[in-house]
């Protein structure tokens, strides 16, 4: 019998009704070739490769004087800190560190923590901050900064009135920072950025000081920089 | 030999051209300073607010951040709505003033205690011109900022309506 694909009990394929499935020359495929075609339609669906993703909850502190030899960030992650961290004061000097996984958390402080001056506060101020915040690397869509807030450890007066993430401007806090507690900025300090670019931030810290002309206010502007997605790629590939 | 007096000439000329720019903190014109007031006329200016640059210098480079010191001079509350009008950048082109786009964008209002208060009476902000990229093409010299900055007085609490604004000259360099 003829292998037409439908065989049997239907008689010959109708090729004028079906013309799928028959040939230029009108002729019925046979089931050898309805299994191609089938194939064919439904190719096997390749999921798309994954974007490469990355994300860490920071929390930075920052010593500010230079009497206690604290005039550097110190870092207190979960599972790094600043002896891990290179280029700093009391960290491993060898750059050789930011070669490979191992080192890579504390080479994307360094990276970060780079742009911070030596010394950025006078010899007579003690005060320390924090900053936490997340950040999240996406090779689609860049890289989000988010839920950011700050604390004052310090216990004087001190003043956090806005700080830059990027192009933006943000609010923090209006009147004097307590001690302790989490002071997080009014809005929009979080958000997509694309990540071609370190972004920067900046924050500027208002600190009462005692001078020998009387009691005065010293800003201390704190900047990190979020490494940029290619540089946080290159570490954790 | 006349090859070498041309270029000590040059020299000369480059340094003596370097030299005013970088002392041209004053180099306003009367008759621009007059048509500065038509375009932000305010009586105020630079007493009750006073704006400096947190920086050595008053030269940036094209694209830096500026960062500004605030200070209220005044014996009112002084609001600031940041979205709005918060701070303005002008440069000159012979005698007029031209705006020119801030680069950052801002949110929220602020609000700095009368002169008096420790720390509460200052504020800490930046400004960044977004010049367009054929600005420095023609001309390759530093180009005057002014940056512009305008608040409210308050009255018990309330907005008045009445401003003050202050304003400090920089310079961007190609």
């Amino acid at each position: 019998m003829e292998d037409d694909g439908y065989a049997g009990t239907q008689g010959p394929l109708d090729c004028k009704k079906y013309s799928q499935y028959c040939d230029d020359d009108g002729k019925p495929l046979s089931s050898e070739e309805l299994l191609k075609m089938q194939k064919r339609k439904d190719p096997k669906k390749t999921e798309p490769p994954k974007p490469w993703e990355w994300s860490h909850n920071f929390n930075i502190g920052f010593h500010i004087g230079g009497a206690s030899g604290g005039s550097m960030p110190e870092y207190y992650g979960e599972t790094e800190n600043s002896a891990n961290v290179p280029y700093f004061p009391g960290g491993n000097q060898n750059p050789n560190v930011c070669v490979g996984r191992a080192g890579a958390l504390g080479c994307f402080i360094s990276l970060m923590t780079s742009i911070i001056p030596a010394q950025y506060g006078p010899a007579n101020t003690d005060d320390n901050f924090f900053v936490s915040f997340n950040v999240h690397y996406n090779e689609a869509t860049g890289v989000n900064v988010s839920d950011m807030y700050w604390s004052n450890h310090y216990g004087g007066a001190a003043v956090f009135p806005q700080l830059t993430i990027g192009d933006k401007v943000v609010p923090v806090m209006q009147g004097y920072m307590p001690t302790d507690g989490q002071y997080r900025p009014v809005s929009g300090s979080g958000g997509w950025y694309n990540g071609n670019e370190r972004i920067e931030i900046e924050m500027p810290i208002l600190t009462l000081v005692n001078t020998p002309n009387g009691t005065g206010g010293v800003w201390n502007n704190l900047p990190i920089a979020v490494p940029s997605l290619s540089e946080v790629k290159n570490l954790f590939p | 030999m006349k090859e070498n007096i041309k270029r000590v000439l040059a020299v000369c000329l480059l340094l003596i051209t370097l030299s005013s720019c970088s002392n041209r903190s004053s180099a306003v014109s009367s008759s621009k300073e007059e048509k500065f007031q038509t375009v932000m006329p305010m009586p105020d200016m630079n007493k009750s607010l006073e704006i400096n640059v947190d920086s050595d210098t008053k030269i940036f480079l094209v694209g830096t951040k500026i960062p500004i010191l605030v200070e209220n001079k005044s014996p009112h509350f002084l609001f600031f709505d940041l979205a709005d009008n918060y701070i303005t950048l002008f440069t000159t082109n012979g005698d007029e003033w031209i705006e020119i786009q801030n680069g950052l964008t801002y949110s929220g209002s602020r609000v700095l205690s009368p002169q008096g208060t420790p720390l509460l009476n200052q504020d800490y902000t930046w400004a960044r011109p977004a010049f367009q990229d054929n600005t420095f093409k023609a001309d390759k010299t530093n180009m005057l900022l002014r940056i512009v900055m305008t608040g409210e007085i308050m009255e018990d609490d309330v907005r008045t309506g009445s401003f003050v604004g202050a304003y400090v000259d920089v310079y961007i360099s190609p």
